[in-house]
């Protein structure tokens, strides 16, 4: 098995080049520290104005729950009314609550104001979760208010949350983030292996050596995938150790997934490195389809969003499986008999896409 | 050993090669000369397998070569116009790779090793980077790496292209050192002074091959005389005065500071020339290439 010698060369390779092997260990654990705090769908501190016009006083408990709370940041508290329109377009604060006294009089209802919740709607998910979070104030308000009177609602539904109780959006994000970083790192540097070795000429070298076709591929694959393996075990460490993330389901089962995956991303790292003429082609190849395969996979917006027309491309992306799979164990706690839909689709895929980077590895060394 | 019968290749509306038909005598050092894009490349590409020819055929030791080129290439070594080993592993690791993947044994990698470093007088670079070298030490870096697994055939593609004329003169000291271990080289090249160290040359023109023999052979019989002038006047001139003058224009060809003229029937063409100096000289192989260059382009021409 002469692919040892090609292994050996290539990691010689990598550990030369310390910038390379920078950007191959030390760069992905930044990333994901730096995306596990920045990618996240919590809404915190959201720039608030507050123009308070009524006359009753209930306003003043209202404010004090919204000042109270860390979803806001309250930039002032006005008892003049303003320009809101351009309160908004300055962009200083991002909603304004109006607060006003009822046209209507009536005995219960005098007592609290009309509220007006005016959004800057340019960020609309962001602007829709804000509108929210006020409507659960006024609400909540109102309820304890109606509990102290001795009226309690015929109706109260009391979510329990399981799997992520706290709902940290790191829990969900974080493992997701592990294999987005996976896939960049293996994606990028297997799709210049071949394409180099054409620049530099080398792939003659190796072609007419004593080395067999078969033992090229892997050897120029494996050690992508080795370093692949590396990553994903620390990007799994930094997830519990830092973010405090749990892994509830078995690291065995995540382990033959991910390898399974990668085996698909360095086949069609290959491809594009087969077809490429420059690394500078691969690498712009490499970086359209790992933008597709992030917006098809489910990573930063659910799949349902997209329009089921194009479910398709979803199903044909490798990465929206391991996603999948990689929360369901990280945290659930699911095994093979809860995922098997999902793991032999993203087998059959790996088998689809090695076939074709094979196929077309023997075509360009036999032309 | 090696034979080409008929081979032709196409690159698109290029024809790289037509109708080639070749062999590199056993032993021997076999020229290829010719101009860029003459198709030298594209002859070492097909016999090893590098590139599939449109037609024709390749035989080893009489046996058609087919599919499977492993035949060709376990016996020889390539070293490719462009400097093609791993710039950033060291000397020393480049040549343990290439003895890794062409089987050379443990025993006696390391002492050939040593003497391939010693007769390229790079010992003492062994553990510098492949990159930082200078471009006459590369090429012999690359001739290292493809003599550590002893071939008989050893494929040179223009070895010398870009290489200061010292290097020149040594990487050609090495190429004797293999001849006279009887290895059987082939050498392309665009420089013909380079090719007087040849046994046997092939010159090329536009993938056809306009004239091949054994140089010493060819020198022997050469079907044309050659003079050479010094002009009084604007060497340029004399020549675009000449030029245009008679079909015998055609022949003359600049020099230096010297025009050569090569002619079949004495020195006619010669009467009216104002020189300092015109003498009758031994030809070169260069004026030898020019001279059925020039046959090639008047047959083309249908003169």
């Amino acid at each position: 098995m002469k692919i040892i010698y090609l292994l050996k060369k290539e990691f010689l390779e990598i550990f030369k080049q310390k910038e390379l092997l920078f950007m191959m260990i030390i760069a992905p654990i930044f990333q994901l520290i730096i995306l596990g705090y920045v990618v996240t769908t919590d809404i915190k501190n959201i720039p608030v104005g507050i123009i308070d016009l009524s006359t009753g006083k209930s306003t003043t408990r209202i404010i004090n729950r919204i000042t109270g709370s860390d979803l806001f940041d309250v930039k002032y508290i006005s008892g003049v009314n303003r320009d809101t329109v351009k309160e908004l377009k300055k962009g200083a604060v991002k909603s304004i609550i109006l607060f006003r006294d009822p046209v209507k009089t009536g005995a219960k209802i005098k007592k609290y104001p009309e509220v007006q919740i005016l959004m800057d709607g340019v960020d609309s998910n962001s602007s829709r979760i804000a509108a929210g979070y006020f409507n659960g104030i006024i609400k909540n308000f109102i309820l304890d208010d109606l509990e102290v009177l001795g009226i309690s609602p015929l109706v109260k539904g009391k979510p329990l949350i399981r799997f992520n109780p706290e709902l940290r959006s790191i829990n969900y994000m974080g493992p997701g983030i592990v294999a987005l970083l996976l896939t960049t790192i293996t994606l990028f540097i297997t799709s210049i292996s071949i394409v180099r070795e054409k620049e530099q000429q080398t792939i003659d070298t190796l072609l007419i050596s004593r080395l067999r076709p078969y033992e090229i591929y892997i050897g120029k694959a494996l050690p992508m995938g080795i370093v692949g393996v590396i990553d994903m075990a620390l990007g799994v460490l930094v997830a519990v150790v830092w973010f405090d993330i749990p892994v509830r389901g078995s690291l065995l089962v995540l382990l033959i997934s991910s390898v399974i995956y990668l085996m698909a991303i360095l086949s069609y790292g290959m491809l594009i490195s087969i077809f490429s003429t420059s690394q500078q082609q691969s690498l712009f190849f490499s970086w359209f389809s790992l933008l597709t395969f992030i917006l098809l996979s489910g990573l930063f917006t659910p799949v349902e969003n997209i329009p089921v027309g194009l479910r398709w491309l979803v199903s044909i992306n490798p990465l929206s499986y391991l996603i999948r799979i990689i929360r369901e164990i990280f945290l659930k706690g699911n095994g093979i008999e809860q995922f098997y839909g999902d793991l032999l689709s993203l087998i059959m895929l790996t088998i689809l896409i090695s076939l074709i980077s094979i196929f077309n590895f023997k075509k360009f060394i036999s032309k | 050993m090696i034979r080409l019968d008929n081979i032709s290749k196409a690159y698109e509306a290029v024809q790289a090669l037509s109708d080639i038909s070749i062999s590199f005598p056993r032993s021997k050092t076999t020229i290829i000369a010719g101009a860029d894009g003459a198709g030298k490349s594209t002859i070492f590409r097909i016999i090893l397998g590098l590139e599939k020819a449109d037609s024709g055929k390749i035989y080893i030791n009489e046996d058609e070569v087919r599919k499977d080129f492993s035949k060709i290439t376990r016996i020889s070594g390539f070293m490719p116009e462009r400097f093609s080993l791993y710039t950033d592993l060291t000397v020393e690791e480049n040549l343990d790779f290439f003895a890794d993947i062409n089987n050379v044994p443990f025993k006696r990698r390391e002492s050939l090793k040593i003497r391939l470093l010693e007769n390229t007088g790079m010992i003492n670079f062994r553990n510098r980077r492949a990159g930082a070298l200078s471009g006459g030490m590369k090429q012999k870096l690359s001739l290292s790496s493809i003599l550590l697994s002893s071939p008989e055939l050893i494929f040179l593609d223009e070895p010398t292209t870009g290489v200061d004329p010292l290097s020149r003169i040594e990487f050609f000291r090495i190429i004797d050192m293999l001849k006279e271990e009887g290895k059987t080289i082939v050498i392309s090249t665009p420089y013909l002074d380079e090719a007087e160290n040849g046994d046997h040359i092939i010159f090329l023109k536009n993938g056809r091959i306009i004239k091949k023999g054994d140089i010493a052979e060819l020198k022997r019989n050469v079907p044309f005389r050659l003079w050479r002038i010094l002009p009084k006047g604007n060497i340029f001139e004399l020549i675009k005065k000449l030029k245009g003058k008679n079909s015998e224009g055609e022949n003359f060809f600049i020099k230096g500071k010297y025009l050569n003229f090569i002619g079949k029937h004495g020195d006619g063409a010669l009467d009216h020339i104002d020189a300092i100096e015109i003498s009758e000289q031994k030809p070169a192989l260069e004026d030898i290439y020019m001279y059925y260059e020039s046959e090639e382009v008047k047959g083309d021409a249908g003169l």
